[in-house]
């Protein structure tokens, strides 16, 4: 009780602070080889052109490496957003030409997702190769919108900003400078918001992002929409500062050149696509027989890259940075405290779930069955769930229970009725339940190993305000208030399961156990009314069962219902009010702890006795 | 009529490259699914060894071709050993990413080996052709016609018929029950690496020896495959042979009157209907890769 | 025949199996029984080497761990998984022909036909793909495309998976009659079945063994415990 508030208020993700220090950094480099080698032709030329692939590189980090959207089409978003600044600048000043060129670009990727918003994994990819194939033949072909025979096209007006044109290397190179910081600047603003995890959780597991209430769709359209207005920004930059184009710039040697960036400079951040864009201008200048052989050093190194360096270059550091953690924290990292010990206290006001008064049916089900092929897994199942109990639903291996479970809360195709709050919903409709303040959790637990555990958890929270890619940009003060807010829900949740020191590790650190009070965790802090648990104790040895038991149990006395299917009856009849049995599918008692166990059917079914 | 029955045989020929791409990166992916996008320039690279042997090597034709798929079926070997081997049980986008790699290798490697120039690729029928009813029908690409059609009823069978093409189905939908009941992984996924290869290579002879070509020769086949195999349905040997008929004539016997410039677009456009809306393309699911 | 000692299996984070050490003689049944989580699938999965393991199994005379699950197939090693897993685009036919792969050279004198008299109730689908099939045509199949191999060592995992009683019975009468001789391990959670059938029970729990011998010292009464508790 009260220790929301014996521990200090999180102001920034951890990751903020270093964010201003490293784009710093960035642009202390930048000027550093500009004064240093800026003289030379070529040199200035390679400095600019760094900046330029990395900025498309960044892009293209969000939406394959964050959103996980497989695309050959990135390079060609830049070339039609240089193109389309082309044209538009015959008519319109340079800057406003710029922007309508981003706006397009933008508009293109979205609708492209939308349209094939179906497609599955490679066939996205394929469609994306068709894109660029696309947008190949267009800027060809297409001399009356190029301007140019063949897309060669020349005598761009230059941009000319304060008296300056920023054309030729040494001015061009002041005004990539701007450019770059601006586009990490934007990525330093999104990973301040929900916007970076959600779309990881949409890329690592679609089902479970949409039983925790994210639009999914938003999420993939908005971050393709983002990859490729950065890249048709940076490419429409590039038309004025180069003031001509040619269509092979943008050719498929630059659609895989950015896998190669951000892949060798690693995809787990944006600093990666920074590192792996310093390469591929740098490798083939600095290592003189590597220009004869540049595809195949290029091909070579993506090989190498992805067999024995997954991570990338970034990944490097955070092999050195994890070890010199581990010593700094070896309490923390080596002996995970045992969940066994944790002291379960009463849930937190800051938690207390939203409950509905004079409501007596949570959730029921009538004649619910589920079929696959020639099997029927659930047969004909009308149940109940009444407000503020615990009802447990056991059975035999294969008698249909977590089928059961998928069926309510839309994982699996059913048929028959649902009704929430005596309100009949469609079934399928995951959102829905959410909504009603239903969550649940997973037979072995759905959390995201590539977030933190405070980003898992905050991925149920309940208040969705600001938290896309536009409130991100365009409200950041708001959205950073909501996600203050956010974080605070999120940290009281870690505190109460015992995990609050884990808030900034890695998910994939944890022990099972952890992972299992985790999941709790981030149901918890959707202020959920109803928990609808599949097997919450499978791995838990018997003194960790019992400390969950635990905390069921201070969320029933906080008014929370649960449903809960599991197979250890002596910790079912510790919390249950009422059990239902399932045997082939089939509802065949329901009863108290202490007599369902004596029915002979129950036994029966259990022992395969007929 | 001269000019309809010219670019129906053109259409058909062109049909007939693409339908063997299309098999050619079917058969590892019910093996292993994955989808290699270096099949494009495995085309390109056996039509610039066949060139080599034949021009500069002086070899006899036959021997030559011989030769080349014999040094494919090598490559696609040493491919799956570069690349699906090594990343067995990492995630799907890994190894598709690997086959770019070794795209990017082999494009460099031909570039660097041969240069930029158009290369010629000498066969007995090459230049050779018979009129009929007033059109120009060159017997090279009847033969291309031939071979895929005989290609499709080879892998028909043997994908039907054969333990070996059981084997390869049974793999696509479950590898763990496949491998329970003794079917040999690893061994199937470099026999089917290398017929892809194979495949790849007859490709790239028959192809190659139409008129002259250079490095971009495989990508454009490549692109055509794909949509090939989506629009008839994916890993289907029947979709595949149907969408690359379908396909050719849109392209080049519809394309030939209208679009003319940009009918090259109209496959592309075709693909993303179907991807967008019919994803099971006009034959199967796609999810049933064991199937047909 | 089959020997495992000190086998343990983690997953992760999870041990599912912990020094498990029993034998399998030669043309007996073993069947393995434990509740939910107990190891039995685990233990299975690491005999047919499709998880690794720590401790040694040895199947007559050689140790196994080395050997991956399509070698161990060739050599008699047959596994019907859990929830049957019929290749779901393959005819029955193709199933069965599917299971001979794993003979490798070896004489069988169960054929197709064979699996056909064993459950007639497959015959009159032969060309029908394995999805459209029932749970209990399935699990026929599954055990018809693990017989067609001539398995030296038979791993059956939860035969009565998902399966009415009628169909259950059924599948057991069958099994009854063909497997006598064949050296078989059987995971059952089902008990009363797999305690008819067997010649010697082991009783998992928590990835240890609780229990082992005779199929008679397993009363109603005991396994009601085991399973139920209180």
């Amino acid at each position: 009780m009260g220790v929301s508030n014996t521990f200090e208020r999180r102001k920034t993700t951890p990751g903020a602070r270093n964010n201003i220090r490293n784009i710093a950094i960035f642009a202390a480099i930048a000027i550093a080889l500009e004064l240093m080698f800026g003289d030379s032709l070529t040199q200035a030329n390679l400095v600019n052109l760094w900046m330029f692939y990395a900025c498309v590189s960044i892009g293209f980090y969000y939406l394959f490496g964050v959103s996980g959207q497989f695309a050959f089409s990135q390079a060609a978003m830049t070339g039609v957003g240089a193109y389309t600044s082309a044209w538009a600048s015959r008519d319109l000043p340079v800057v406003p030409a710029i922007i309508f060129a981003t706006l397009v670009t933008a508009v293109i990727g979205g609708l492209f997702v939308l349209a094939l918003r179906k497609a599955s994994h490679f066939y996205f990819g394929i469609g994306t190769l068709a894109l660029s194939e696309t947008y190949h033949i267009l800027a060809i072909q297409w001399n009356s919108f190029t301007g140019g025979e063949g897309g060669e096209v020349y005598g761009i007006k230059p941009l000319v900003l304060f008296g300056v044109d920023f054309t030729g290397d040494k001015k061009a190179f002041w005004l990539m400078l701007v450019v770059a910081c601006g586009v990490l600047t934007l990525g330093a603003m999104l990973e301040r918001s929900p916007v970076i995890r959600e779309s990881k959780a949409t890329r690592d597991q679609r089902t479970v992002a949409d039983t925790l209430g994210i639009p999914h769709l938003r999420s993939r359209v908005t971050m393709f929409m983002l990859g490729s207005a950065v890249a048709g920004f940076v490419g429409a930059v590039y038309s004025h500062w180069k003031m001509g184009l040619s269509p092979n710039t943008f050719g498929l040697e630059l659609g895989l050149g950015v896998f190669l960036m951000v892949i060798l400079g690693g995809l787990t951040s944006k600093w990666g696509a920074v590192l792996g864009a310093a390469f591929y201008v740098w490798v083939p200048e600095l290592i003189s027989f590597v220009e004869e052989f540049k595809l195949m050093v290029y091909g070579g190194i993506l090989l190498i890259v992805i067999i024995r360096l997954p991570e990338g270059l970034i990944g490097i550091e955070h092999i050195v940075m994890s070890r010199v953690h581990k010593r700094r924290h070896k309490d923390a990292a080596e002996t995970p405290a045992s969940i066994a010990e944790t002291v379960v206290t009463d849930l937190p006001d800051g938690l207390k779930p939203n409950l509905r008064s004079g409501e007596a049916i949570i959730l029921a089900t009538e004649a619910m069955t589920v079929r696959f092929g020639g099997n029927t897994a659930v047969n004909n199942v009308s149940l109940e769930l009444k407000s503020g109990e615990v009802l447990g639903l056991v059975g035999p291996n294969g008698s249909g229970k977590s089928t059961f479970l998928n069926a309510v809360t839309g994982v699996v195709p059913a048929e028959g009725m649902l009704s929430i709050y005596g309100q009949q919903i469609p079934l399928g409709n995951a959102n829905a339940l959410k909504k009603a303040g239903i969550s649940r959790t997973y037979q072995s637990p759905q959390t995201y190993l590539k977030l933190t555990c405070l980003e898992d958890v905050l991925l149920s929270t309940s208040d969705r305000k600001f938290t896309g890619v536009a409130a991100a940009i365009l409200r950041p003060f708001v959205t950073l208030k909501h996600e203050r807010a956010r974080w605070a829900i999120a940290e009281d949740a870690l505190d109460w399961v015992g995990l609050r020191h884990l808030a900034d590790v890695k998910v994939a650190q944890l022990t099972y156990g952890q992972r299992r009070l985790l999941e709790l965790a981030r149901a918890i802090a959707g202020k959920t009314s109803t928990l609808l648990l599949d097997e919450p104790s499978a791995g838990l040895n018997a003194s960790e069962t019992e400390v969950l038991g635990e905390y069921l149990m201070k969320l029933h006395a906080a008014g929370v219902s649960i449903l809960i299917v599991d197979h250890k009856v002596d910790f079912l009849n510790s919390i249950c009010d009422r059990i239902a049995v399932l045997n082939v599918g089939n509802l065949i008692t329901i009863g108290t702890p202490d007599t369902v166990w004596d029915d002979s059917r129950v036994v029966d079914a259990y022992l395969g006795t007929q | 009529m001269g000019f309809f029955i010219e670019n129906l045989i053109n259409a058909l020929s062109y049909g007939a490259a693409i339908t063997l791409a299309a098999f050619s990166f079917m058969v590892p992916l019910k093996a292993t699914n994955i989808v290699s996008f270096a099949q494009g320039d495995f085309i390109s690279l056996s039509a610039f060894i066949g060139a080599w042997l034949i021009t500069d090597k002086g070899w006899n034709w036959s021997i030559a071709y011989g030769a080349t798929l014999v040094i494919m079926f090598a490559a696609g070997v040493v491919f799956e050993r570069l690349t699906h081997g090594p990343l067995r049980g990492r995630p799907v986008d890994e190894v598709i990413i690997a086959t770019l790699g070794v795209a990017f290798i082999i494009r460099g490697f031909i570039s660097r080996w041969r240069g930029a120039n158009p290369q010629n690729l000498e066969s007995p029928l090459r230049g050779k052709f018979f009129t009929f009813a007033g059109a120009v029908i060159p017997y090279q690409r009847l033969v291309l016609i031939a071979v895929a059609i005989f290609v499709t009823l080879i892998l028909y069978y043997v994908f039907q018929r054969t333990a070996f093409g059981l084997q390869l189905r049974a793999l696509a939908t479950d590898p763990e029950v496949a491998r329970l009941h003794g079917v040999r992984t690893t061994r199937l996924a470099v026999i089917a690496f290398g017929i892809s290869s194979f495949l790849c290579g007859l490709t790239g002879l028959l192809v190659g020896s139409l008129s002259s070509f250079d490095i971009g020769l495989g990508f454009a086949i490549m692109l055509g495959g794909f949509c090939a195999a989506i629009i008839g349905g994916w890993g289907s040997i029947a979709g595949a042979f149907v969408g690359g008929l379908v396909l050719s004539l849109i392209e080049r016997l519809f394309g030939a009157y209208y679009f003319t410039h940009f009918r090259e677009m109209l496959p592309l456009v075709f693909l993303f209907l179907f991807i967008a809306v019919r994803q099971r393309g006009i034959f199967r699911g796609a999810e049933s890769y064991g199937r047909l | 025949m089959l020997k495992l000692s000190n086998v343990s299996v983690n997953y992760g984070v999870v041990r599912a199996l912990n020094d498990v050490s029993f034998e399998v003689p030669e043309g007996h049944i073993t069947a393995l029984l434990g509740s939910n989580g107990a190891g039995k699938t685990s233990l299975l999965r690491a005999v047919s080497g499709l998880v690794p393991y720590a401790g040694s199994i040895t199947f007559d005379g050689t140790e196994v761990s080395k050997l991956g699950p399509e070698r161990l197939a060739r050599e008699g090693v047959l596994h019907v998984p859990e929830g049957r897993r019929i290749v779901a685009d393959l005819t029955v036919v193709e199933n069965l022909k599917l299971g001979m792969t794993a003979l490798g050279g070896r004489t069988s004198k169960a054929d197709i036909d064979g699996v056909f008299e064993i459950f007639p109730a497959l015959a009159g689908m032969k060309e029908r793909e394995g999805w459209m099939l029932s749970g209990g045509e399935q699990q026929m199949l599954a055990i018809g495309r693990a017989l067609v191999a001539a398995p030296r060592l038979l791993l059956l995992d939860e035969p009565s998976l998902g399966l009415a009683p009628v169909i259950i019975k059924a599948v057991y009468e069958a099994l009854a009659t063909v497997l006598k001789g064949t050296t078989v391990l059987l995971v059952e959670q089902s008990t009363a079945n797999a305690l008819g059938l067997c010649n010697e029970a082991v009783v998992l729990a928590q990835g240890n063994i609780s229990a082992k011998g005779a199929p008679s010292i397993f009363t109603r009464e005991f396994l009601a415990k085991a399973y139920l508790g209180g």
